[in-house]
């Protein structure tokens, strides 16, 4: 009886800091920092961002390695254009010198050439080929084959046509074929004809 | 006089208490002892516990906070990679856009299949139609197909191997017999290097068979695996047309080729292609 007057005699002495001390336990229970519930949906958002952000970048080291080789391919057009096929007025003369040359050194001498033309709009190219005969043996034929392919110039063989020949014993019809870099109109129209040049496109 | 000497009960049962009188008269009855002590302690305890339990709470909340700004930031940093590698992506697109990657794949298809007939290895090939001719048999044309890989293939879809290339070959030929041409023909199907030979053409002219086959042919496949020294022959006789009769020479209607043309459409389908014109 007495204890309980001096607990009521003034509650407030002891139910304040009961109070603060409850206060507290129930915030220390209740703390999102504790529970993780604050940090959930973040990590979550986070989590998802992060796998989208994977997804991107690969997306991104595709594309950049699809652009690299395009780069690459392009720099190979470029050089491949400049340096190997590049225009008739750069490149014509020195062809039909070679050809002649090769076939010299096979035994062979071409006694018309004819020279067709074929563009071909949609790359930008010209196709001219050399159609031309010669009468030789058939080992002279495997030399200037030999030499055609060897050639440092990109001349592609296309047909090879045999005949027996008297004088000989083998008359040899060859197409060789290059190409070169189509010039623009303007050029073109005020760039000299090949000499000696039939055209057959 | 007091009432208690008096002998007369009094009134008041408590004895009057002078002024200043001693503490050991203080009536115990009237103010009695409360122990404040457990109130005090409890109190106390209170007061402790709930310090600690604020102590606590203060430093989880500056953790707690510390941690959200650190995630905030992580987010941030999160979302703004996302949006830049996002800008980025859409630039290199419009980078790809600009170079036209569709026509750009056609074109260097297209010039490797140039570059592919450019390295095309001829002297290789001569060698292995040497030593795939039988006797008799010249030819006086070669004629490469060359098919577009572009049109050859899906796009996408993975290319062959080099030794798997493979190259249409129209080839133009004199035999002295049709049965010549036949082992010609055999030839092509056992030779590793080629593929379906199909008879095109064939026509008597001046006592010799002309023909016209189409063949597809390996040209990057290893050369020591097309190789079969059984059927070599001499190459300077394969194409030594000087005693040939000419090419051009007229529909004749020789008998003494032995084989009619039924006979050659009898020939195993098996083995053979179609014969898409026999004419003698």
């Amino acid at each position: 009886m007495r204890l309980s007057t001096a607990w009521r005699a003034r509650w407030w002495v002891w139910g304040l800091p009961l109070a603060f001390a409850i206060a507290n336990a129930a915030i220390l229970v209740l703390h999102p920092g504790r529970t993780g519930a604050g940090f959930a949906d973040m990590e979550r958002q986070l989590e998802a961002e992060t796998r989208e952000l994977a997804a991107l970048a690969e997306k991104e080291e595709t594309i950049e390695h699809v652009l690299a080789d395009a780069r690459a391919s392009q720099h190979a057009l470029e050089e491949l254009y400049r340096e190997r096929f590049s225009t008739q007025e750069e490149r014509l003369t020195e062809l039909i010198t070679e050809v002649k040359r090769l076939a010299q050194r096979a035994g062979l001498e071409p006694q018309a050439i004819s020279y067709p033309e074929e563009s071909i709009d949609e790359y930008g190219l010209v196709r001219m080929s050399l159609v031309f005969g010669v009468e030789g043996t058939y080992a002279q034929l495997r030399t200037l084959i030999n030499l055609l392919e060897l050639s440092d110039l990109f001349l592609v063989l296309e047909r090879v046509g045999l005949r027996p020949s008297a004088a000989s014993g083998l008359g040899i019809n060859l197409q060789v074929s290059t190409f070169f870099v189509r010039e623009p109109d303007r050029r073109s129209a005020n760039a000299p004809r090949a000499p000696s040049r039939s055209s057959e496109s | 006089m007091s009432s208690r000497l008096s002998g007369r009960p009094s009134a008041d049962p408590r004895p009057a208490q002078p002024p200043g009188a001693s503490s050991l008269l203080v009536n115990l009855a009237a103010a009695p002892f409360v122990n404040r002590r457990p109130v005090q302690r409890f109190t106390l305890a209170m007061w402790i516990l709930g310090a600690l339990l604020a102590g606590v709470n203060t430093f989880l909340w500056l953790q707690y906070r510390h941690e959200s700004t650190a995630l905030r930031a992580r987010l941030a940093a999160t979302r703004s990679e996302i949006e830049r590698r996002s800008r980025d992506i859409v630039s290199t697109g419009e980078e790809l856009g600009r170079l036209k990657l569709a026509a750009q794949n056609d074109q260097v298809d297209f010039l490797n299949q140039r570059i592919a007939e450019r390295t095309f290895p001829w002297s290789l090939l001569f060698e292995r139609i040497a030593t795939t001719l039988p006797d008799g048999v010249r030819l006086v044309g070669l004629n490469p197909v060359f098919q577009d890989r572009g049109r050859r293939t899906a796009r996408g879809a993975p290319a062959a191997r080099p030794e798997e290339e493979m190259v249409d070959f129209k080839i133009r030929g004199v035999a002295r017999s049709d049965q010549e041409l036949y082992r010609l023909i055999d030839a092509f199907f056992s030779a590793p290097a080629f593929e379906r030979p199909r008879l095109y053409q064939e026509s008597s002219a001046a006592g010799e068979v002309e023909f016209t086959v189409d063949v597809r042919y390996r040209p990057r496949l290893a050369p020591e695996e097309s190789h079969r020294p059984a059927a070599a022959v001499d190459l300077a006789g394969t194409f030594d047309l000087g005693q040939a009769a000419p090419a051009d020479a007229g529909d004749g209607d020789d008998e003494s080729a032995g084989v009619a043309a039924g006979e050659t459409a009898a020939l195993p389908n098996d083995r053979r292609g179609p014969a898409s014109e026999v004419s003698r």
